[in-house]
């Protein structure tokens, strides 16, 4: 157990700040992103911010109840998409209140919760009739929350049971024998 | 201008030029050892070692512009954030592809020896002598029990964690114990074993710790810990790298000068005695030429620059190329063929999973054309083979079930498994990488040309691959079968080979028995440019052996 102890403490001297933004200072997080390809309104980072926790409402993990996915979810859309799915996202965020006006006879921001829900859902289920920049929003939302959730060092080590050293490898070992399987 | 003489200069700090390092200092030769790329101290220059993968900007994604400025070393399985600073920027490095040829390159002291795959198997009898008893190739100069033993003096320093298979196509080394194998690698050992005599299904050998001994000790290395980030560096020297073991042994004999940021533009060669007698090296940043001397040369920059630089060291005597006396440099380039895939899923087992990481796989050697050719093709290939069973994520739903969905532990996707041919490629002249006669790079140094392919006996070799590997997965019971031709370019396998070969007849070799040049004895090539054959196993550990062998060779000649 000591030699656990100690190798997981050598590994430690190196450990960076981790990319943990909590809604306090959502729009300093997004300012120090120096995003190249997105000039994002504070309404439309409102809306996207929204969007993202009615689809995957993150307060809902204890743990994680001070996390926001919406930095992850525009620095990924600069950084890393290519300028066709990108301008796809922004043609889409730009006319989301719009459409969802169209659609559902109010705009997303003035809608009650349960409405918001009940938009997501029929997206999600494909059920409504919009546009492909619509669909990309909403996908890429999606997307994008669930892969900042699933690396939290939260997500990693509880759900994943991950840990860097001493790492382990059994090939063959039963299913009731991992380590979370229990927590059910 | 520089008057710095030393008894030996090695060319490349990687894989095979820190052998010959650690063997010259260990003999007490004052050694000077250069490499193109910057210096990288083991723990001090490993900046992403042991961040976590919360830690990450875009979580193991790459951003698009590093993407984009990289798509050739983008392609290579181990480019990874965290890990890019160990390959050599596509844009600052270009080459010439008469052929699409991805070359893969890490320039740094070390080299790839920080992004290798750690597969280390030995070649056998059968691999040195296939290509003359099966017509594709001319003979090589030594056989098995001429590297055996360096297989052994490698393997013992190196620390390589394998089984006692006793088989003779894949020779047993000094192992270390191995690492678990998942069920589904059991499961096809045991048919494999069932319904063929000559086939077996073996833990795939590997550079991994997994029971240092005092040799590891001395060198300061440690366990392996299944962090399964090796290319970014291991803190605990866990896995061989130059830089955690030979490169700092040699150091400590204080007989090693190493000097990163020189790139070496040739060999300089003495009309008067016949013999290398230096380099010319261009420092990497100030640009500035300065000449080094020494008695004996070790070329190791990696197959495609060794061939380069014995290509761009002209002299009255030899116009084409230093040693270049049949025209053979540069011809004869070889590589592996990794195309071929097979994929499948694993029905049953489900009761069981894989719990952590493992550094290594399963495989299986070669057992077709061993002593004539069987099939309709020549060469020999193995088998890389890949079980796991993934977490699933359920993502259909949305809102407070998609949380409750995504936080459940215990979803699991079937077991799956992926097969991946290692080809041997037949050696031919018209595979072959030259200096290109007009562009240069940013060192005037005249730029590489590829002109290296596929051919019929590749194609040949995976269609026979799909066909006996459908029938092993059907009698295992796998299901959802399905043929990938990955399409990809010679290079992304990263086992260049060739172009200087070793031989016993000058005239269609470049390199004799021990590694030195024909015609000019103090120059060694010693690492995968001396190839004469590919075989099929990842080939680092013979280079590292011959490089050894070579160094033992040049000391034992010394002393004369």
């Amino acid at each position: 157990m000591k030699r656990r102890k100690a190798l997981r403490n050598l590994v430690l001297f190196s450990l960076g700040a981790g990319l943990i933004y909590s809604c306090k200072d959502k729009y300093e997080a997004i300012k120090q992103l120096k995003l190249k390809n997105l000039q994002v309104e504070p309404y439309h980072l409102d809306l996207l911010d929204d969007l993202s926790k009615v689809i995957l409402p993150l307060h809902q993990i204890p743990e994680l109840k001070d996390h926001i996915a919406l930095p992850f979810i525009l620095n990924m859309v600069d950084k890393v998409y290519d300028s066709k799915d990108r301008q796809m996202f922004i043609d889409g965020y730009m006319t989301f209140d719009s459409e969802v006006m169209l659609l559902q006879g109010k705009k997303y921001s003035e809608m009650e919760i349960a409405d918001k829900q009940l938009l997501i859902t029929k997206l999600n289920e494909e059920k409504l009739v919009a546009s492909l920049e619509l669909y990309a929003v909403f996908n890429t939302v999606k997307a994008k929350s669930i892969q900042y959730l699933t690396n939290t060092e939260y997500y990693q080590r509880k759900i994943n049971n991950y840990e860097m050293a001493p790492g382990r490898f059994r090939g063959d070992v039963l299913l009731t024998e991992l380590k979370n399987m229990n927590d059910e | 201008m520089s008057d710095e003489r030393y008894e030996a200069i090695i060319i490349g700090a990687g894989m095979s030029g820190s052998w010959v390092a650690k063997e010259l200092c260990d003999k007490g030769i004052k050694t000077l050892m250069l490499d193109r790329g910057p210096d990288v101290k083991h723990l001090r220059d490993y900046p992403t070692a042991s961040k976590y993968p919360w830690e990450y900007e875009y979580r193991g994604a790459m951003s698009n512009e590093h993407t984009k400025a990289n798509p050739i070393a983008s392609r290579c399985y181990a480019y990874k954030d965290g890990a890019t600073h160990f390959f050599a920027e596509d844009s600052e490095h270009p080459y010439v592809q008469a052929k699409p040829f991805d070359w893969i390159k890490g320039y740094q002291v070390g080299g790839k020896s920080l992004l290798w795959a750690r597969q280390t198997q030995r070649w056998s009898q059968y691999d040195f002598s296939t290509p003359d008893t099966n017509g594709f190739g001319i003979s090589w100069p030594i056989s098995y029990k001429d590297i055996a033993p360096w297989y052994s003096h490698v393997e013992k320093f190196v620390g390589i964690s394998g089984e006692k298979d006793g088989l003779d196509v894949l020779p047993d080394g000094e192992f270390q114990p191995p690492k678990e194998i998942t069920v589904i690698d059991k499961h096809l050992r045991r048919v494999v074993k069932e319904n063929y005599s000559d086939r077996h299904v073996i833990y795939a050998r590997c550079a991994h710790l997994t029971d240092p001994q005092e040799i590891h000790r001395e060198q300061g290395r440690g366990q392996c810990q299944n962090r399964t980030v090796c290319e970014r560096g291991c803190p605990f020297g866990g896995y061989f790298s130059a830089n955690s073991s030979t490169i700092p042994w040699a150091q400590r004999t204080g007989n090693l000068t190493l000097k990163g940021d020189s790139v070496v533009h040739s060999v300089l060669y003495d009309e008067t005695t016949g013999k290398a007698n230096g380099v010319k090296v261009i420092d990497a940043n100030t640009k500035v030429e300065t000449m080094y001397y020494a008695d004996v040369i070790f070329l190791n920059a990696g197959s495609i620059n060794s061939t380069a630089i014995l290509l761009n060291s002209k002299s009255k005597r030899y116009p084409s190329g230093l040693g270049n006396d049949n025209g053979l440099l540069g011809k004869n380039f070889g590589f592996h063929n990794y195309r071929a895939r097979l994929s499948a899923t694993c029905p049953g087992f489900e009761d069981k999973v894989v719990d952590g990481r493992s550094p290594t796989n399963v495989y299986m050697p070669r057992y077709v054309n061993l002593n004539k050719d069987q099939e309709d093709f020549k060469g020999a290939y193995g088998v890389a083979i890949y079980t796991a069973r993934y977490r699933k994520q359920d993502v259909k739903s949305v809102g407070s079930d998609l949380v409750n969905d995504l936080m459940k532990p215990k979803n699991f996707k079937p077991w799956t498994i992926i097969s991946m041919i290692m080809g041997e490629t037949l050696p031919k002249e018209s595979n072959s990488i030259s200096l290109d006669s007009t562009q240069v790079d940013q060192y005037g140094i005249p730029l590489i040309k590829f002109d290296v392919g596929y051919d019929d006996n590749d194609e040949k070799m995976m269609e026979h691959f799909f066909q006996e590997w459908e029938e092993i997965y059907a009698k295992a019971g796998f299901t959802n079968i399905e043929r990938i031709d990955t399409g990809q370019a010679p290079g992304l396998d990263i086992h260049e080979m060739g172009g200087a070969r070793m031989g016993l007849d000058p005239k269609t070799s470049i390199l004799n028995a021990d590694n030195q040049v024909h015609s000019v004895d103090n120059l060694y090539v010693t690492d995968g440019a001396c190839m004469t054959s590919t075989s099929y196993q990842n080939p680092s550990l013979t280079y590292m052996a011959l490089a050894a062998r070579a160094a033992d060779h040049y000391f034992r000649r010394r002393k004369l």
